[in-house]
């Protein structure tokens, strides 16, 4: 599966954004990063066209303006945790927070993975997101809007592990909708809704 | 013999009927819990399916791009503080601190201290859930949670060091919809502290939910004084007849204009019932739960207050620096709808004679709306000792003053 490659290649990532976000914040006293340092941050995992490698990582190419400076926000304020990025939100200003946010949502939307489609998954995962309502907030087409995220093209990896998340209540949004949204689903559930999200096609 | 198996088939109907009824209340409730309770009982259509409550950004708009606001002539509105990231409520210390919470975004009670040019806000606490509901007295705040109440002593001495919270009341239901709070002692020493309604629109525990209790300063006592109230987050007590006034949100998606939230007027405490989930607006029973029901029975709004218009602060006015007219007047902001596709905000003023009747209701301070977007939404007003009037804006994340004359 190439799974441990991927672990590998993520706690490398990982550190290297650690050890970037502890250096920023060694640093921060004498000279705060630029713009395009923290946008060369953003990119060392997430792709330089938003587009990240890891299965793990979510695609951030084409999230609404909103939603991405809530997710920052979030970070920065520590009520969503992720190690990295805890540490590279840390000390970052309002004002390059939205413009961190104007840049992801100008790179280009995620397209769909290559290969052919399992229609049965895809199927299941289409019946799930028509009776859970996912596509009344984040559109039909999934492309999202305001502080609701894109979701179609995300990575399904990341999206199982979202949904998890809100599951457990150890993820927040700006409103309790998420966790309400997927109260109940199984694991096979969330796998399939996931699919179907990662291999959408309009 | 034949009578028996008529009863017996009967019995097996009606056994069967009741298994249908209880499958059918078992999957409207799993239905339930898949959709988001502010969306339960949207109509069908691509119109509503777009509408959602609206999300303000999580970072405070910058002074010099804050909405320019509109008063009548005379008065002069100015920015008081930018940068208070989700201002709610406003309330005053002795000593002149002004305090302001916070509910979904930031989570955060803050202080501001000093006069105008050297202003200063610190953040007095953090990492609350939905703290909107403040209040000061006797030299305490109050900070109020869906959950609980708790109080932080002589706070206006510790800004930099609040002392732990001492617990007053924690048998608060916690609900998140509906559960946050507006709170406000009376002139009875007591403190006043609403339960909304767990849902858009249902029938819910009349002694839970749906109503304003008032309790001791210790959090004992409690005595319910008003009820059928569906969501109150503003209230005030009228500055002659002591009377408690208060607004509340209607239900959603009956319509685009309809129901009219209210301005109430408590005459009856512990009688008066305003009529949720059963009558909106004093004048339409509700389309499923108002059946059998009669608005005659619920009292009457003291006035409405436009199509899910979203009044929230509200207070009377009891200073001298503006125009006669204005004192004993009430100021209510209105937040302005989400439930609806034309949006608007303002604070509005509403005349009340002196039989208590409100006389007339037109809008004070406007220019929150453009091209139906919101730039600010105004949340809490506060009357200054100078009889300037402050209100927060969570929308924006900032507080303004508008004075007259001078």
């Amino acid at each position: 599966m190439g799974g441990r490659r991927w672990q590998a290649r993520r706690r490398r990532l990982a550190a290297s954004a650690l050890a970037a976000g502890a250096l920023i914040a060694t640093c921060s006293a004498l000279a705060a990063p630029t713009l395009q340092e923290r946008i060369a941050e953003c990119v060392a995992c997430h792709g330089r066209d938003g587009r990240s490698e890891n299965p793990d990582i979510p695609h951030i190419g084409g999230q609404p303006k909103l939603f991405v400076m809530y997710q920052l926000f979030f970070y920065r304020e520590g009520r969503r945790t992720s190690p990295e990025m805890n540490t590279v939100t840390r000390g970052i200003s309002d004002a390059e927070l939205t413009r961190l946010a104007e840049y992801v949502a100008a790179l280009p939307p995620p397209s769909p993975p290559d290969g052919p489609v399992d229609g049965a998954r895809y199927g299941r995962g289409a019946e799930i997101a028509r009776q859970r309502q996912c596509g009344t907030c984040h559109n039909p087409d999934y492309s999202g809007r305001d502080q609701m995220p894109r979701v179609a093209g995300q990575r399904e990896a990341y999206l199982i592990k979202s949904f998890k998340e809100y599951q457990a209540g150890t993820r927040v949004g700006t409103q309790a909708a998420m966790a309400e949204a997927v109260r109940g689903l199984d694991e096979a559930a969330l796998g399939d809704l996931s699919y179907y999200l990662a291999h959408f096609r309009p | 013999m034949r009578s028996q198996q008529r009863t017996r088939t009967l019995a097996a109907l009606s056994a069967i009927a009741a298994c249908i009824v209880a499958g059918t209340a078992v999957i409207a409730q799993e239905k339930k819990e898949e959709t988001p309770f502010w969306a339960i009982g949207r109509p069908k259509g691509e119109v509503t399916a777009k509408m959602a409550p609206v999300a303000a950004p999580p970072v405070p708009v910058a002074e010099d791009k804050l909405p320019k606001l509109k008063v009548p002539p005379g008065f002069k509105v100015e920015v008081f503080q930018s940068g208070i990231l989700d201002a709610r409520a406003l309330r005053r210390g002795d000593k002149g601190t002004i305090f302001v919470s916070s509910l979904f975004v930031a989570g955060k009670i803050y202080a501001i201290t000093g006069e105008k040019g050297k202003r200063q806000v610190k953040t007095i606490a953090e990492k609350l859930e939905l703290p909107s509901g403040i209040e000061y007295h006797k030299g305490a705040l109050y900070v109020a949670t869906p959950k609980q109440i708790t109080r932080y002593d002589n706070i206006e001495d510790n800004l930099d060091k609040p002392p732990a919270p001492v617990k007053i009341y924690d048998q608060l239901p916690g609900d998140i919809p509906h559960g946050w709070k507006f709170i406000k002692f009376g002139p009875d020493n007591k403190l006043y502290v609403p339960v909304g309604a767990p849902c858009n629109i249902c029938e819910s525990d009349p002694e839970k939910y749906t109503l304003i209790f008032r309790i001791n300063p210790d959090g004992s006592g409690r005595e319910i004084v008003a009820r059928g109230v569906r969501n109150t987050v503003g209230f005030d007590f009228h500055p002659r007849t002591r009377e408690l006034w208060f607004t509340d949100n209607q239900r959603d998606w009956l319509s685009e204009d309809f129901p009219l939230d209210e301005l109430n007027r408590v005459a009856n405490p512990g009688k008066d019932h305003f009529g949720y989930p059963y009558c909106h607006s004093g004048t339409m029973p509700d389309p499923e739960l108002g059946w059998g029901k009669s608005c005659d029975d619920y009292v009457k709004p003291a006035a409405l207050l436009g199509p899910h218009a979203a009044p929230l602060g509200m207070r009377f006015y009891t200073g001298t620096m503006f125009p006669a007219k204005y004192r004993g007047a009430i100021f209510i902001a209105r937040h302005g709808p989400w439930n609806r596709t034309k949006k608007f905000a303002d604070v509005s003023v509403a005349y009340v004679d002196a039989n208590s009747r409100v006389t007339r209701v037109e809008p004070f301070l406007e220019g929150f709306v453009q091209d139906n977007q919101y730039l600010g939404r105004p949340v809490d007003v506060l009357v200054m000792p100078d009889g300037s009037l402050l209100v927060s804006d969570d929308h924006a994340g900032a507080i303004y003053r508008v004075s007259y004359g001078r």
